[in-house]
């Protein structure tokens, strides 16, 4: 009964009731994307976390330092350590110079140091042999238009200026490397070396996996204390610190989110709230009439809270929908991610956005509905009259 | 309340727009007229240049340099590498560009100056930091020493350099950084200041010259390409200002619609007494952008209070290495204003169209 009148009701002044729910939407949808960065940033940390990796960095010069290729051997005789893959990084750029992105030289114990790559194991002996193989994420292949077995050419933007040619051997559907661009860290070695550029076994960094979580502060401790002092001393920090640091590179994300939210939910609350005084302004008189037929108070605020409900459910469903289908297949987030990962909706974020557009029905409706019932019907009905 | 809506939606756009012109300035006071950045070709970031010691004799020797008072020519070769601050506190670690220098580059960008202690001294371990470094760092603020690399270096002073991005930076002396990071065969970047009008023979001269496959461009341009960051940020900024405005216009309609309801008798009565479809038309647009326009005064004055209340006017921020200040200009409150009477004219166009439509009979009918 009362479904039936809510609905009739919202037919009355559809083109108020679509501008209404329109503005829901779009808020909506502006934000399960914010909620979504911050969501994002937990997500990439926290998945992280399980890897059971360590990254062994030059102590005070980070990625542009060096680290010696042969600490990879000797790091491996350390109890707990399952392996250790030396990386080599080059700005490639693909056609267009003005779009570098990083490209990993990785030296052959990659796929016992990144099991989580999902690569079919037939691709990965077939790349193993070939060592003009190249590994992409799914991101990166779509937005080249890669596929399996093309021969793709890539500038290193840095000295030498070289061109390397790559046949893509393996594509990772892996949500944690959307994308990635790897290729044997020896090929790179002789390509440079060709040209006169000897790089005397530095790598950029080492990536270690090792055997139990709780293994890893000890072993991350000693290897920083077997390289103390050395020419070139370690930084050993787990792959979630890293990420975790990378992610603060444009200050405070989280503050500057948490604020937007607030005066996103602010904004539809007063647009809201507006029209839905106008609502109830205009209901007035049935609501009098209603009264004087003995329909209690309870039953006329269910009628127009519901009224209001409905149409945040309806606006809430378009916004979370859009962002679920815009954002839910994940984007480049650029900067705001810190270049790290990608941004994605998840249901969480969007059952998060549905809450506020819920919180923002009851709340703009709340008061004008109080008082519109409070109103005795004799004193309502003057208006009628 | 709409007005109060429209307000809002010009505040984070006033405020994000605010951060990405600080960002934006810094970048583009970095650029010294008459000053050249020599890269690998096609390179955008310094560190991942390079150019030869033959490249770097070879462009010294060029008429067109300008020179200094004691005839030397005005060209800087320097190295650019990233640091990582050894601090305690792992959130708020220091990871500024360290750039090696010889004395000829304090003659070269003319516009850096020593505010406390004194410049490194060559051949040395010695450091000099930027003066927003020093003041987002005081861990870094000399005299200090500190572990770069495989040695330890004293931090000798501060200086300040008009604003730029190089205020962000540690310099240090060239040949003991060139050491530390393993690099013979030449520089990551060489600076130069050109004699005013030669611009033209010198790139002519680098285009036609096979050995030299390098870059050259006007600091003034290379900066404006490092501003395009900033640029994707103001971008992202109107997109999401844009779509929380397309929420307050259609709530703006509501409101309006709704008002020309109720006026729909004085409407009536206006059309009787011989105002035309214009004049209605005209009446209701003045009175959408007088709500805008309010809306949008009312939404710069709250721009400036949160401003001033949370003390983002004196904070340095950091995106990366660049460390600036949030910075309102004019352009970025009348951008604010532009968008408000945007937000009115596309919101109140609709319903004032239709009441222009309000034909008379119907309306005095009605009433």
């Amino acid at each position: 009964m009362i479904a039936k009148i809510i609905l009739r009701n919202m037919r009355r002044n559809s083109r108020r009731t679509i501008l209404t729910a329109a503005t829901i939407a779009l808020t909506t949808f502006l934000f399960a994307m914010l909620v979504s960065i911050p969501a994002s940033m937990d997500r990439l940390i926290a998945d992280a976390s399980t890897t059971l990796r360590l990254i062994v960095n030059n102590r005070t010069r980070g990625y542009q330092g060096a680290t010696p290729a042969r600490y990879c051997r000797e790091i491996e005789q350390i109890p707990g350590v399952i392996a250790c893959v030396a990386f080599n990084g080059m700005m490639a750029t693909y056609r267009d110079a003005r779009e570098p992105f990083v490209a990993m030289a990785a030296s052959p114990e990659l796929p016992r140091v990144f099991p989580d790559y999902d690569l079919p194991a037939s691709d990965a002996i077939a790349c193993a042999a070939d060592r003009r193989c190249g590994i992409a994420g799914a991101l990166l292949a779509r937005k080249y238009g890669w596929h399996m077995g093309q021969q793709v050419m890539l500038r290193d933007s840095a000295a030498g200026h070289m061109e390397l040619n790559f046949v893509i051997g393996g594509i990772t559907q892996s949500r944690r490397y959307p994308n990635n661009f790897t290729f044997s860290r020896e090929y790179l070695e002789a390509a440079r070396k060709a040209r006169g550029i000897d790089d005397h076994d530095l790598a950029a960094f080492l990536i270690i996996r090792v055997a139990g979580i709780n293994d890893m502060p000890r072993i991350a401790r000693r290897i920083d204390e077997t390289y103390r002092n050395s020419g070139y001393e370690t930084r050993t920090t787990t792959e979630s610190e890293m990420i975790a640091g990378g992610l603060s590179q444009i200050g405070n994300v989280r503050g500057i989110i948490a604020a937007l939210c607030a005066v996103v939910v602010a904004t539809v609350m007063l647009l809201a709230a507006n029209a839905m005084a106008m609502m109830v302004r205009e209901r007035i008189s049935e609501v009098a009439v209603m009264r004087a037929l003995g329909f209690s108070r309870v039953a006329v605020a269910k009628l127009l809270v519901g009224e209001s409900l409905v149409i945040c459910l309806l606006g809430g469903i378009v916004g979370t929908a859009l962002a679920l289908w815009v954002f839910g297949p994940g984007v480049n987030a650029g900067a705001v991610l810190g270049g790290v990962g990608s941004l994605f909706v998840d249901t969480r974020d969007a059952a998060l956005a549905m809450g506020a557009a819920l919180l923002v029905a009851l709340g703009s409706v709340a008061i004008p509905v109080i008082a519109a019932v409070r109103i005795p019907p004799a004193m309502a009905f003057r208006r009628v009259v | 309340m709409t007005a109060l809506a429209v307000a809002f939606v010009v505040m984070i756009l006033t405020l994000l727009l605010g951060f990405v012109g600080g960002l934006k300035r810094t970048m583009l006071l970095s650029g010294t007229p008459g000053n050249w950045i020599v890269m690998s070709q096609g390179v955008t970031s310094e560190s991942n240049s390079h150019v030869s010691q033959e490249q770097y004799e070879i462009l010294r020797s060029r008429p067109e340099l300008a020179a200094d008072s004691a005839g030397w020519p005005l060209i800087s070769p320097e190295e650019v590498t990233d640091f990582i601050v050894d601090a305690d506190n792992a959130a708020d670690r220091a990871t500024p560009s360290v750039r090696g220098v010889t004395p000829i580059a304090y003659r070269v960008h003319r516009n850096l100056r020593l505010l406390s202690g004194r410049w490194p001294n060559q051949g040395t371990a010695e450091m000099i930091v930027g003066r927003k470094l020093a003041a987002k760092h005081p861990e870094l603020a000399p005299p200090r020493e500190i572990r770069f690399g495989s040695r330890k270096w004293a931090i000798v002073g501060v200086f300040s350099d008009d604003d730029s991005v190089r205020e962000s930076e540690i310099w240090t002396d060239l040949e003991t950084l060139r050491q530390e990071v393993g690099e013979t065969s030449g520089f990551n970047v060489v600076f130069l200041t050109l004699k005013p009008g030669t611009s033209g023979s010198f790139e002519r001269a680098l285009a036609g010259s096979a050995r030299l496959s390098v870059e050259a461009k006007p600091e003034t341009e290379f900066y404006a390409d490092g501003a395009q960051l900033a640029d994707q940020l103001r971008t992202l900024s109107l997109v999401f200002a844009s779509i929380l405005a397309a929420g307050a216009i259609f709530g703006g309609m509501n409101t309006m619609y709704s008002a020309i309801a109720r006026r729909t008798r004085e409407i009536g009565v206006l059309r009787a007494l011989g105002f035309g479809h214009g004049g209605l038309l005209t009446s209701f647009m003045t009175e959408n952008l007088i709500l805008a326009l309010a809306g949008g005064v009312a939404g710069e004055l709250l721009t400036v209070a949160v401003a001033y209340l949370t003390g983002l006017q004196s904070r340095l921020m950091n995106v990366g290495q660049f460390i600036f200040s949030f910075t309102l200009s004019p352009a970025v409150f009348a951008g604010g204003l532009a968008f408000a009477l945007l937000i009115g004219i596309i919101g109140g166009l609709p319903p004032a169209w239709r009441a222009m439509r309000i034909r008379v009979l119907e309306a005095l009918h009605e009433a």
